[in-house]
């Protein structure tokens, strides 16, 4: 079939492939053909009628998304019979269509506008009324302005072809049919926010952004999430504010990387922008005196922090990071501290165990997912944890692979798979039984295999066991695996040094404390930076204890209650669109961005902070941040990461301990970013002490946004949300009590 | 001598040199020319004063229907100001002189929260007027307006709006000569 046709459009004879659309033929040689229903990542239905051309020999004009291509068509896009077609559509369209333009949200960027200027009439010859459809409510961050409705569907065939969740419909007929949820529940995906982008006209609009600006009003700055190790690609709308310089973003939209996220954004990553703008923001440094805090200068906490610095014995000194942290921060902070003789510094804070975690960057690429003929997810709610790659998995099954997973909760997921539900002390078993099946032949896993391993398995005790089984297991066939580790740049801190494991590019072997080690130890001083001790570590009680009795410099965005609980001192922060930066993507892919808006008040950008910092202390660092950005390309552009140390592989036991978490936090609540973004907490609410689960089956009290009515729980597993956490307790024998 | 022997004497002078230098220079020498526009000077001095010394006079000038003077914000006559922050006066005009912020209001209407004229930037070229499409912004026909300190020179919302509410008759009375003239 890969022979190629010739055709003639507007008098221009083109090669094309026997199957192609004419509308993408059309397309490719500059031909720009009008549309409205045809998007090229939906199924056609060429409903709306407006990308009728004339082909020769046929006598009435024909959809050109719904035409393929054959061999010797005659094509006019331009004859009198394709113009009065466009021009008669256009003229329907416009029946309806009220003239909203001026306070419409989608003015300057709208596909009718361009279309009715492009190849409408001009003129009006309709004086009937119009037709108003009352509107509905879609939740907090989609808005619908159903009058502007145009019926092409692609907001409903998004649902249903892409999200897998069909939540729009198209329901009635004629002058009554129009886009409904059926039952008035509102957008619950967590991609939603797609159909913004995806809606022609200005029927669906982002409701954070309602009215906020223009699209031609806008300054666009690349840049990328930062909330999955995908690492979506984004674009950051931003506007000077008043007169002091200061911009904001006003808005992200999704940037078509076909490699990562094919133009779809997470509502996460969509949303969370609004988080900058929270009043909860910190915008000067904060100082506890007594049992009172503060404002303070740069000056005088840095000269504290100064003071503390040399008079403190740096084994005692621990150091938690985010895994916000961009590659340049992470390097630099991690260089200050090792060379004051501060070993100690961890980045997975998610940990429940003491034991190395071998992040490398993975060879599989997103589009390569269904040459793989099983998928297992191990522990992970990929869905919500990385929505962008669920999506992926999505189509790897449509191609024929089968998914299997493995933990506590059967989510509820788009695609069909296999569960096996665990209870969550027996996970690390389950594996070693998927991978080493008791009766040999028997169910066991063939082909080339992909682990994917989540959450629930890296917060896992065994976690350690888990990833050297299937390492063991990978390294003996041709399969794969990946860890889907929290945060936008987990991978690159481990690689600049932010571990207890490695130095800087893994030049050397480190022995510092883990963030498991340090909660059992006391230390001195602790350093955390846009760490909030309640909701980003795994163990918040023994955090707390910690942090209490050691002198807690903290960096961050955000003054909340469970800093002030535990800090002396707080450096506001500036958050990724705020500074310049990198991040690592599972793939270890470099991707960099440039500051896209200012920061609020006095906040800094990392970087400066252990600049300043390291010239305190006297330390080398980078002269500036072009300067430490070219170290960091040229270190990690030769970067050798070290091998992984095999450990023996042998079959686990069941854990004894009562409680076990099997969640970080619910997708909504990972960072401090989206914590505070209001719309998508609305859209998402938190509601605490809320039993989900019974043991036995599936009944689930409450609705929670990472669980879902049907999802089904291991019996014998009992998971709540407290505060914004997620545990399973099972009935277990009693041990310590020890919430591990 | 007699008086005809002179003239005649002056009369062969001037053949003489209009012979010698040309008659260009003659009438150089003679300030032909400039007694010519001292002529001008002379009738005008004699002619009714049109002249009007602004500002110390000119206060009943007669002013078109279309001068661009002082911008102003319109409401309707429900109170309502008729902006709808659709920010196309912003885009269009050539000076940079419009700066608008806006949100949706409590009763969800579009509405501006900043907007802003700077009168050291803009030129009264009246394009935002034409941009328009609620006849909210326009130039009214006052021309007495001056901003003494810097910092000033920035019409917020409410000025604007409260020049709107002033000059609403005149901007009406203006309208109306306009599309009739
Ligand atoms: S959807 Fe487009 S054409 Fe319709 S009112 Fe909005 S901007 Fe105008
Ligand atoms: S809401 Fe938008 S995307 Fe959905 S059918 Fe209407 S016009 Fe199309
Ligand atoms: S053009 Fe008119 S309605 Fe639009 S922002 Fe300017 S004043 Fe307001
Ligand atoms: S784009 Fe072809 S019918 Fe809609």
């Amino acid at each position: 079939m890969s022979h190629s046709i010739e055709l003639t459009i507007n008098e221009r004879v083109i090669v094309a492939k026997p199957g192609e659309r004419l509308i993408d033929v059309a397309q490719r040689e500059g031909i720009y053909i009008p549309r409205f229903c045809y998007h090229p990542k939906l199924s056609v239905v060429a409903s709306c009628r407006m990308c009728l051309v004339d082909i020769e020999g046929i006598g009435k004009t024909q959809p050109a998304c719904a035409t393929l291509v054959s061999d010797n068509m005659v094509v006019k896009t331009q004859s009198h019979k394709a113009i009065d077609a466009q021009k008669a559509i256009m003229q329907f369209l416009l029946i309806n269509h009220p003239l909203h333009c001026p306070i419409c949200d989608q003015g300057g960027e709208c596909e009718l506008q361009d279309t009715a200027m492009g190849y409408g009439k001009g003129v009006s010859e309709y004086s009937e009324s119009k037709r108003v459809v009352a509107d509905e409510d879609l939740g907090p961050l989609v808005k619908t302005d159903m009058s502007l409705c145009i019926h092409c569907t692609r907001c409903v065939r998004f649902g249903k072809e892409v999200a897998g969740v069909p939540e729009l419909s198209f329901i009635g007929r004629g002058d009554t049919a129009g886009i409904s949820t059926y039952l008035s529940r509102g957008l619950k995906s967590e991609l939603s926010g797609n159909v913004i982008d995806l809606c022609p006209v200005g029927a669906l609009t982002s409701k954070p952004f309602r009215f906020k600006g223009r699209s031609w009003g806008f300054k666009q700055q690349r840049g990328v999430s930062s909330h999955d190790c995908i690492g979506s690609n984004l674009v950051y709308h931003t506007m000077a504010k008043g007169y002091e310089n200061i911009t904001d973003v006003m808005r992200v939209v999704p940037y078509t990387n076909m490699a990562l996220n094919e133009g779809w954004l997470a509502d996460r990553d969509r949303f969370s922008y609004e988080g900058l703008y929270a009043s909860e923001r910190l915008e000067t440094p904060l100082l506890k005196e007594g049992d009172h805090w503060r404002q303070a200068s740069f000056e005088e906490v840095l000269t504290l922090i100064y003071n503390r610095m040399v008079a403190v014995d740096p084994e005692k000194v621990g150091v938690w990071l985010s895994s916000q942290m961009t590659l340049e921060e992470g390097y630099l902070a991690q260089h200050v501290f090792r060379s004051s003789g501060v070993e100690n510094i961890d980045h997975r804070l998610w940990m429940n165990a003491d034991v190395p975690l071998y992040q490398r960057p993975s060879s599989v690429a997103l589009g390569d997912l269904h040459s793989f003929d099983t998928i297992v997810l191990i522990g992970s709610n990929i869905r919500y944890e990385q929505p962008i790659l669920a999506l992926r998995l999505k189509e790897a099954s449509e191609k024929g692979s089968d998914i299997i997973s493995i933990g506590a909760i059967a989510h509820e997921y788009y695609f069909p798979y296999q569960c096996h539900l665990t209870q969550p002390q027996e996970l690390a078993m389950r594996v070693f039984e998927l991978l080493h099946p008791p009766v040999s032949g028997q169910g066991s896993l063939s082909g080339k295999v992909l682990f994917l391993l989540g959450e629930e398995a890296l917060i896992h005790v065994d976690i350690a066991q888990i990833q050297a089984m299937v390492h063991h297991w990978c390294d003996q066939s041709e399969s794969e695996y990946m860890l889907l580790t929290p945060g936008p740049n987990s991978l690159g801190l481990a690689a600049s040094g932010c571990t207890p494991d490695y130095k800087a590019w893994g030049a050397a072997k480190a022995n510092g404390l883990s963030y498991y080690r340090m909660l059992r130890n006391t230390m001195d001083v602790m350093w955390l930076h846009q760490v909030d001790p309640m909701q980003d570590v795994s163990d918040p009680k023994r955090a707390y204890q910690l942090l209490k009795s050691a002198f807690t410099i903290a960096v961050s965005a955000y003054d909340t209650a469970s800093l002030r609980d535990c800090a002396d001192v707080i450096l506001p922060l500036a958050l990724a669109p705020e500074t310049p930066g990198s991040y690592l993507n599972y793939q270890g892919l470099q991707q960099k961005f440039v500051a896209a808006s200012s920061p609020r008040g006095e906040a800094k950008m990392g970087w400066s902070i252990y600049h300043v910092l390291g010239s305190m202390l006297s330390k080398v660092v980078a002269k500036d941040y072009d300067t430490l950005s070219q170290d960091v390309d040229r270190a990690y552009g030769t970067m050798v990461w070290p091998d992984i140390e095999q450990v023996p592989v042998e079959k686990p036991k069941v854990i004894s301990a009562q409680w076990m978490r099997v969640g970080l936090s619910s997708w909504v609540r990972g960072d401090g970013l989206v914590r505070h973004a209001a719309a998508l907490q609305q859209a998402y609410p938190i509601e605490e002490f809320v039993l989900l689960a019974e043991t036995q089956e599936a009944s689930i009290e409450g609705q929670i946004t990472n669980l879902k009515y049907s999802d089904t729980i291991a019996p014998g597993t009992l998971v709540y949300e407290r505060g914004q956490v997620f545990y399973a307790e099972t009935m277990g024998p009693l041990d310590d009590g020890d919430v591990s | 001598m007699n008086i005809g022997a002179v003239i005649a004497t002056l009369l062969f002078f001037l053949i003489i040199t209009w012979l010698v230098i040309g008659s260009e220079q003659l009438k150089r020498y003679l300030l032909v020319d400039f007694l010519k526009g001292l002529g001008v000077t002379g009738r005008a001095f004699w002619r009714r004063k049109i002249t009007q010394h602004y500002p110390d006079e000119g206060e009943e000038l007669p002013i078109s229907p279309r001068f661009k003077g002082a911008l102003a914000l319109r409401r309707y006559e429900n109170g309502e100001e008729r902006c709808i922050a659709c920010k196309l006066c912003e885009s269009i005009c050539p000076a940079l002189a419009i700066t608008i912020e806006a949100e949706e209001r409590a009763d969800g209407a579009r509405k501006t929260t900043r907007f802003d004229i700077d009168t050291f930037k803009c030129i009264n070229c009246g394009l935002c007027e034409e941009a328009c499409p609620v006849d909210s912004i326009v130039c009214t026909d006052e021309m007495h307006y001056s901003i003494l300190q810097r910092g000033d020179n920035i019409l917020a919302k409410d000025q604007l709006l409260m020049i709107g509410d002033m000059y609403e008759d005149r901007i009406q009375h203006n309208l109306r000569e306009d599309n009739d003239g």
